[in-house]
């Protein structure tokens, strides 16, 4: 799975504070206000709260979120592409894809 | 030895059956050709009805704001080639264009891709990309709904291109790329069109106007004739040199 270098070099160091979902819209809350939306493929995600992104990678629908412990999280997204998208805490788009 | 040579052969032999074979019966390329004669001007509507993405006017008017998307990965290229029957083509000869471009909030979906050609005329992807940047300068100057630009730029972008420019037939290259702020769309002849001597030639680069008789008359690359009145509307200005 390759390397998505735009959004890791965003989101790089950045701490997941929470999650919601309201299908099939996933929203990442961030410690440093920003937040990152994810339209799903409609599967059902627990994502716990502490990790800190340390890459993210992407293929087809799969977006795979690589933390600094060394775990990842997979998510189904419902389409290859225009699924994600970062704002920062002034709700300024950072990144989309 | 010979053994092993004689399977070299009949392997290089099969093989090169096979390629033969696959030439002689690989579908011919709908859009293929030397001058692209079938190379679409405007996207399927089926497969490309356009795609937006979340944002704003104040997004998209942000400088960089394209920037932040995500480049269309290769392998969803290959697929919108292939869904148009393009199977091979030359650098240079088409890009996979966003419908309703990036800069007006379309989205990398394959819902608005498709292959544009860089060759055809007088309609192609240069000329777009003229339309997609006088759009967008519409929209931030608040002069045009960013929705509505979305609308008419993926209904039909040719249509669109003719209204905002006024013109039946693309300006010259350049025409979009106009500098001066307060020109608002094109309201007269493109330089294919006949002209009289009432008109003043216009550098579409420098924003100058020049009268009939002056040194630069009709002679700069990038340019069109309007009446004097149509271009100080435009916001061109007498150039002090004649």
């Amino acid at each position: 799975m390759a390397r998505n270098q735009k959004l890791t070099r965003l989101i790089l160091g950045r701490t997941i504070t929470g999650t919601s979902t309201v299908d099939p819209v996933l929203t990442v809350q961030f410690s440093d206000g920003s937040q990152m939306t994810v339209q799903t493929d409609g599967t059902a995600l627990t994502i716990a709260d502490g990790g800190t992104v340390s890459a993210v990678r992407q293929a087809d629908t799969t977006l795979q979120l690589v933390f600094e412990d060394g775990s990842t999280l997979d998510i189904a997204t419902a389409e290859e592409t225009s699924c994600v998208m970062v704002r920062d805490r002034n709700h300024v788009m950072e990144y989309s894809d | 030895m010979r053994i092993r040579t004689l399977h070299r052969a009949v392997f290089f032999f099969s093989l090169a059956l096979a390629l033969l074979g696959s030439t002689v019966n690989a579908p011919r390329p709908a859009f293929a050709g030397p001058f692209q004669q079938n190379a679409p001007l405007r996207p399927d509507p089926v497969m490309t009805p356009g795609g937006v993405l979340p944002v704003t006017k104040e997004d998209i008017c942000v400088p960089g704001y394209s920037k932040k998307v995500r480049n269309v990965p290769i392998g969803v290229k290959r697929k919108v080639y292939a869904a148009y029957g393009i199977t091979q083509h030359k650098t240079g000869e088409y890009e996979i264009d966003h419908l309703i471009s990036l800069q007006l909030g379309g989205s990398n979906s394959v819902k608005n891709l498709w292959p544009q050609s860089y060759l055809t005329q007088p309609w192609n992807a240069h000329v777009k990309d003229a339309l997609e940047n006088r759009l967008h300068s519409e929209v931030c100057k608040g002069h045009l709904d960013l929705a509505a630009a979305q609308r008419e730029i993926a209904t039909d972008w040719i249509a669109a291109y003719q209204k905002y420019f006024r013109t039946q037939l693309p300006l010259t290259k350049g025409a979009g790329r106009a500098r001066n702020s307060r020109r608002s769309p094109i309201t007269s002849s493109s330089p294919a069109q006949s002209h009289t001597g009432d008109k003043v030639w216009v550098n579409l680069k420098s924003g100058k106007y020049f009268p009939p008789g002056s040194r630069y008359y009709g002679k700069t690359k990038q340019g069109l004739y309007l009446s004097e009145a149509d271009a100080q509307s435009q916001g061109y200005v007498a150039a002090k040199s004649r």
